[in-house]
């Protein structure tokens, strides 16, 4: 297939996602949003319309390129010193091995559903949710608190370039698959299982590889945060704790293979958690699992449609990225595909943590509170370890319109911040201002396509 | 490698904390009516512990004096519709305020074959709690605007078939107020419903691999349960407590948060019992009629509790609200 004919089939997908919203899925959840202002499709233009604008506004008024060099300043005094330093560092891991090895006890030795043992909620909300959010507003917080990366290994051999980032993009994939497809994904014995299991395969890769050569390719939790924290003004260099301006980590991302897979990856996931809410893929996946449920079983027949949607999500979100790329190859400056592919993979982190952000938003608002109540009594033994044990979830603190103001928010402001990086990641690859401008009319579009796509799965899954 | 040591020696310590936490660590009220809100909490207490002695005698009175002596008021919900002569039921219902608020206090029951009849009672109508623990509370039971913190449930004996007129008689703040109401008795052999002592009938529920893997197809509790076993492949194997409810469906105030109930209980009894939740209405749309599971059991209401013997027999039915003393009353007949 030539080029021209490659994009004439990515925009064409493109298009189909850029269409306006369709009114909200038949109306069968609990709780829904009433009152809105405006209907949601016009959320959808206004997102689109203020990304056109921040568009113009950059080709305008950034004509040189600011944030791939940044100036980081140390904390004052001893501040960095102290916080940045080894003894910090040794005693936050040791509280994530602490936590790891009591949410292992609870997992195995607590109550039997995810409602009265503290594991499913502490791996799937506090952990996998709460700590994107902490990672963008405090840095790499994970690193230091990491169970896995506290026990450190020196490794017996290299580790191989080739494999980049892969090893932690199939090992996210393979969390997202048990937390969405697997169907015991909040058993807390199964779940446990599985995190003893991921435990054990990733000392023993540290054992081979290293600690720290392992965490930057092969974890995939110490990948994913990483990513996240590049948001935040927060950075420790060399020991000392300092100050960077906003989004500047991110240029600095190095990108060896695997990392664009990561990276839609990430989006991909969340992307299929978000449409697997809605009507249309709830009706599409009961019909594709009658289709095939004489072949494969009755029960695993759910699983491997959702697999499927699960990798098509993936897919789609490399096919956007890919149209994209392709996009700004076509407008000159003599780059090949892998470098502008790599080049603007970083522009995608604030896209992934949106997403996270509005589609998990009221999970972790309303879900994460069980956190107290479980923090108490872990075991689901009726203790009431820190008297907060009989507090129960408050659903009513933040409405639903507000969350949905929130989360609209969230998708527009990461989009803009997408469109700002891989801006300035275009003018200091293209030789040529306008050139540059000129190969991000398709990043522009890819962002548009994204933003839609994020308020059509927020309507979706709330309809 | 001098860190290597510090994770077993971590989980040690956890390990050993789980082993004795329950000795020196601060435990959970294990008090129902420590989880009703605190305004509430001396008067559901009270009417838990309702004594026949406390209420007038009936003595020869017509239900309608007794309430004329008495003075009305409130209104009564009742909570369950099938009665049968000749054997003590279960009357379930909710004494409700011109505000539409639950009245809680020590309540009794009496009844007469007609207002002017002579009345048989007093059958005293213990509270029943219906909070349950917040680990359990659905999203419906935890933004209800003035949820019902219990329920009351008197014994009492029907001998013949008919009309009956009931009245309820709470004591709020020491004097009675009387709330009236009718329900039909009717013979047992006119009775579809599988009864107690009868063999359940083997019916397919639905599962979420029956569902094509879409689980909220199947409950409309948020969050979903995953009570969703299939009672044909269950019973006979364990003892089953299989609830027909709908959380989000439910057409009445007095239904309860029966799923949630069902959850809490699961906690002490899932080892000896299956549980399983069995919705409502087809596609949850109540115009779409029963769902077939309740069909072939010959259901017209809900909620509804059968508990199943591990011989595939009935132990126990429950229908109507009932709260969690009922309920774990109802799972004991099976083990």
């Amino acid at each position: 297939m030539t080029q021209r004919a490659r994009l004439a089939v990515l925009a064409a997908c493109a298009l189909g996602a850029l269409a306006p919203a369709p009114p909200a899925a038949d109306a069968h959840g609990l709780v829904q949003r009433t009152n809105l202002p405006i209907p949601e499709w016009l959320f959808g233009w206004a997102a689109a319309l203020v990304l056109v604008v921040s568009f113009a506004a950059l080709a305008l008024l950034w004509p040189r390129p600011r944030l791939q060099e940044p100036a980081w300043r140390p904390l004052p005094g001893a501040l960095g010193r102290v916080l940045g330093g080894r003894v910090v560092e040794a005693l936050c891991g040791a509280i994530g091995v602490a936590l790891l090895a009591v949410v292992i006890v609870a997992g195995y030795e607590g109550g039997g559903s995810s409602l009265d043992n503290l594991a499913p909620t502490f791996i799937l909300i506090d952990f996998w949710v709460g700590l994107v959010f902490v990672s963008a507003l405090l840095g790499d917080v994970f690193r230091v608190f990491s169970p896995w990366r506290a026990i450190r290994l020196p490794g017996i051999r290299p580790y191989p370039e080739r494999w980049g980032r892969y090893p932690a993009a199939l090992a996210l994939l393979g969390f997202t698959w048990v937390e969405l497809v697997s169907g015991w994904g909040d058993v807390p014995g199964e779940l446990t299982n599985a995190a003893v299991a991921y435990t054990v395969y990733t000392l023993a890769m540290q054992a081979v590889f290293g600690t720290e050569a392992w965490s930057r390719g092969g974890e995939a939790f110490a990948v994913y945060f990483n990513l996240f924290s590049r948001l935040s003004v927060w950075e420790r260099r060399d020991g000392v704790l300092g100050v960077r301006p906003p989004l500047s980590g991110l240029p600095r991302l190095d990108a060896p293979p695997g990392t664009v897979l990561f990276v839609a990856v990430m989006i991909g996931t969340v992307t299929f958690d978000g449409f697997s809410q809605g009507r249309l893929w709830k009706d599409l996946s009961v019909d594709l699992a009658g289709a095939i449920d004489g072949i494969v079983g009755l029960d695993a027949a759910p699983k491997v449609v959702g697999t499927l949607g699960l990798l098509a999500g993936v897919l789609v979100v490399g096919g956007f990225y890919r149209l994209g790329i392709d996009g700004a190859r076509s407008v000159g400056g003599e780059l090949d595909a892998g470098t502008l592919r790599r080049a603007f993979v970083h522009a995608l982190v604030p896209i992934a943590t949106v997403y996270v952000a509005a589609h998990y938003l009221t999970f972790l608002l309303f879900e994460g509170q069980a956190t107290f109540y479980l923090a108490s009594d872990p075991l689901g033994r009726g203790w009431d370890v820190f008297g907060t044990a009989s507090r129960a979830i408050d659903y009513t603190y933040v409405s639903q319109n507000g969350s949905w103001y929130l989360q609209v928010a969230f998708v527009v402001a990461g989009h803009v911040a997408a469109l700002a990086l891989a801006h300035d990641r275009a003018l200091a690859l293209y030789p040529d201002a306008r050139l540059a401008v000129r190969s991000q009319y398709w990043m522009l579009a890819v962002m548009v396509g994204f933003t839609s796509l994020a308020l059509w799965l927020l309507a979706q899954a709330t309809a | 490698m001098r860190r290597s040591g510090v994770l077993p020696a971590l989980c040690a310590l956890v390990v050993a904390a789980a082993g004795c936490g329950g000795d020196g660590g601060s435990k959970a009220p294990d008090d129902p009516v420590a989880r009703v809100p605190s305004g509430l909490q001396e008067k559901v207490r009270a009417a838990r512990a309702p004594h026949p002695s406390e209420f007038p005698a009936a003595s020869g009175k017509t239900l309608q004096a007794l309430a004329d002596q008495i003075g009305g008021g409130p209104e009564m919900g009742l909570a369950g519709s099938v009665f049968l002569a000749g054997r003590e039921n279960r009357v379930a219902f909710g004494v409700i305020d011109s505000n539409a608020g639950f009245v809680y206090g020590k309540t009794a029951l009496y009844v007469a074959r007609a207002p002017h009849a002579p009345a048989r009672g007093p059958y005293v109508a213990p509270a029943d709690v219906l909070v349950t623990d917040p680990p359990y509370r659905s999203q419906q039971a935890a933004t209800e605007a003035d949820p019902f913190a219990a329920v009351y449930a008197a014994q009492v004996p029907f001998e013949r078939p008919g009309n009956h007129s009931l009245l309820a008689v709470t004591l709020v703040g020491g004097k009675p107020v009387a709330a009236a109401s009718r329900i039909k008795v009717i013979r047992p052999a006119d009775d579809q419903i599988p009864e107690v002592g009868e063999r359940a009938p083997n019916v397919q529920t639905d599962t979420v691999a029956s569902a094509g893997g879409d689980v909220e197809a199947i409950d409309t509790r948020r969050p979903t349960s995953d009570m969703h076993g299939d009672f044909s492949k269950l019973v006979g194997t364990k003892p089953v407590a299989l609830l027909f409810a709908t959380p989000q469906l439910c057409q009445s105030r007095v239904c309860g948060p029966v799923v949630d109930e069902a959850l809490q209980l699961r906690a002490r009894y899932g080892d000896r019992i299956a549980f399983i939740h069995q919705e409502v209405y087809t596609d949850n749309d109540p115009n779409k009629g029963l769902r077939k599971p309740l069909q072939e059991f010959q259901l017209r209401s809900e909620p509804w509790l059968f508990v199943v013997g591990k011989d595939g027999r009935i132990t126990a039915r429950l229908e109507g609200s009932f709260g969690l003393a009922a309920f774990e009353r109802a799972l004991k007949t099976a083990l």
